[in-house]
């Protein structure tokens, strides 16, 4: 595909990375000199330097040929007038990150006569096929980990049928026995080791070493019962404090204080904390610093279920996460923008990291489709992708065996969808057409998985 | 038979999937003709007429999109809107006069009310009051068979 990314910043260049790396023909348009010259010494893209919201930036980046165009600058009204210029020129699909959620909003026209029909003004009319907000993505998964036994978030495919989750290996008697001597609760299959970062594609032979990660592949019921063969599962929690009061913190306590938990939200700003106040009846709004640990025994937060640090600044929300994990905090969950800070943060204890960069790329390979894909989700720091085929009668690897249909090594198929059916492990079966077939694969791979299933 | 603009108003019925098929096959692309599908939100009196109801625009937006979907499989390039009204059949009609359309696709199943056929209010209101061609197709019902 070819595609534009208008804006040079931490996801733009992130996202870039990504797409190169899937083979994808990628420019980035850029008005800073300085965050270009960066990206063009690290990534095999091209670039533009300009302002991408105007039509001769966007002709120069041949936008009419362009499949996708992303617009993802810190400014919505320049990622809004990119994507309707873009449109107007004639490109494919067009995706902008809105922070502000009333441009994403609907709203009635007015008419000159009170009965006249009234028209709907909706935002696709600007010419964004799709909003990304990656706040408001960051809340969401912020509240699915909250309200599940595990730590960790869920991917779903085939209509939620089949799941993949990631465990943290902390029972001993899993330890040091080969994959295949493990007697797993319930059918699954382990699609993935992470060892000290690293990405393992596990053979029958492999074992698991304390402090390993497992990726697991299983059917939705199965997976809480297989979950407790990992680690111990963490009752949903019901008392959550927040340090920050950005976008972030504002939208998880908005969700939560309507689930019924009590939201308890703390930050230095006065004015920002009189804004939350006014807005959420329910939330305990304190103003205070995240990091004064006598402030924080002192408005309870050692009983709390759950803490999350989503200030502005990565390394406060480290610290303040490593703070709440020293005062007993069951889960501590911090939003971090840097990928490379991910390390940093599991090395500390810190449960979750939840990346609005991230969850901002995952939302776009999800819709960076090829042929036959259905759903996509990046794992492991976007160093393994989860993807859902749909077989085609056509498609080379229609009719025959998994173990003979010639995948990368490093590929593992996970499940078979077969008219409803969930099966797994489905090593030895023939694949049918219309049958929904999950992959796990590492991202240089995918381009040859995606070549069977064409 | 050619026409250059077509009005296809939708519901999320099943027959809005083989009107709006239909209409690809009818439209002249050539000639650059124009499909436009629309999803009408009727508000009830005790409401007023500006409010917006989150439920029916999304409902609205969902069916749209799946009215767009089959469209891009067709090759056709189609325009969708959302409009709120008090009766579903008088907004039809304005939009019908406001878009120049020379056609009124409307897919229709076999409907019964107490055990007799009928076409509900909006069909003869359009069918009545209609500034152009009001073309019906009828497709079976599953349920009929």
């Amino acid at each position: 595909m070819y595609i534009i990314i208008a804006g040079g910043g931490v996801i733009g260049s992130h996202i870039a990375s990504l797409l190169a790396e899937e083979g994808h023909e990628v420019v980035v348009l850029e008005q800073s000199r300085e965050a270009l010259e960066n990206i063009r010494r690290q990534l095999d893209v091209k670039t533009i330097q300009g302002n991408s919201a105007t039509p001769t930036i966007l002709k120069q980046a041949e936008a009419e040929r362009a499949d996708l165009v992303l617009a993802v600058t810190n400014n919505d009204e320049t990622n809004m007038v990119t994507c309707f210029m873009a449109k107007e020129l004639g490109a494919g699909t067009t995706a902008a990150r809105i922070r502000n959620p009333d441009y994403s909003g609907y709203f009635v026209a007015q008419t000159k006569s009170p009965t006249a029909t009234r028209k709907i003004v909706r935002p696709k009319k600007l010419g964004i096929d799709v909003f990304i907000n990656p706040e408001a993505e960051a809340a969401r998964e912020i509240m699915g980990i909250l309200s599940s036994f595990y730590s960790t978030p869920v991917e779903n495919f085939a209509d939620g049928t089949v799941q993949i989750r990631e465990f943290r290996v902390e029972d001993e008697a899993l330890v040091d026995k080969p994959l295949s001597q493990i007697e797993f609760l319930k059918p699954c299959v382990v699609a993935a080791i992470v060892r000290e970062g690293e990405v393992i594609t596990p053979g029958d032979d492999d074992v698991i070493v304390l402090g390993d990660s497992v990726h697991l592949v299983s059917a939705r019921e199965f997976m809480d019962e297989l979950g407790g063969m990992f680690s111990a599962p963490k009752r949903p929690a019901r008392k959550v404090v927040i340090v920050g009061g950005g976008q972030i913190a504002f939208l998880t306590a908005e969700g939560l204080q309507r689930q019924g938990v009590m939201v308890k939200v703390i930050d230095s700003d006065a004015d920002r904390c009189r804004d939350i106040a006014a807005k959420l009846e329910k939330v305990v709004v304190l103003q205070g610093d995240g990091t004064d640990r006598s402030f924080l025994i002192e408005q309870g937060v050692p009983s709390a279920d759950a803490f999350i640090a989503t200030t502005d600044s990565d390394e406060l929300n480290i610290l303040c996460g490593l703070l709440a994990k020293n005062l007993g905090v069951p889960r501590s969950l911090v939003a971090i923008n840097r990928p490379g800070y991910i390390p940093l943060a599991e090395a500390i204890g810190v449960d979750i990291a939840a990346l609005p960069t991230l969850l901002t790329a995952d939302k776009i390979t999800r819709f960076v489709l090829h042929g036959g894909v259905i759903s996509t989700a990046l794992l492991e720091g976007q160093q393994l992708e989860a993807i859902e085929f749909v077989t085609s009668p056509t498609s080379n690897i229609a009719d025959k065996k998994i173990s003979e249909a010639g995948l990368p090594k490093e590929a593992v198929v996970g499940a078979i969808v077969r008219n409803n059916t969930v099966i797994i492990p489905p090593r030895d079966e023939v694949v049918q057409p219309g049958d929904h077939v999950i992959v796990v694969s590492p991202l240089p791979a995918v381009h040859s998985v995606e070549k069977l299933f064409q | 038979m050619e026409f250059h603009n077509i009005l296809v108003p939708v519901a999320g019925a099943k027959a809005d999937e083989g009107a709006i098929e239909l209409a690809c096959r009818l439209a002249n692309r050539k000639n650059g003709s124009r499909i436009f599908a629309v999803h009408v939100i009727p508000v009830e009196r005790s409401l007023p007429l500006d409010t917006e109801i989150a439920s029916e625009i999304n409902r609205a937006e969902t069916i749209l999109t799946h009215i767009e979907e089959i469209a891009r499989r067709r090759n056709c390039l189609i325009e969708t809107d959302i409009l709120q009204a008090r009766e579903v059949g008088p907004a039809i009609i304005d939009e019908a006069i406001e878009r120049e359309v020379d056609l009124i696709l409307i897919g229709v199943t076999y409907k019964k009310h107490f055990g007799q056929f009928c076409l509900g209010d909006v069909l003869p209101y359009v069918l009545k009051n209609a500034p152009c061609r009001v073309l019906l197709d009828h497709q079976l019902d599953e349920s009929e068979v």
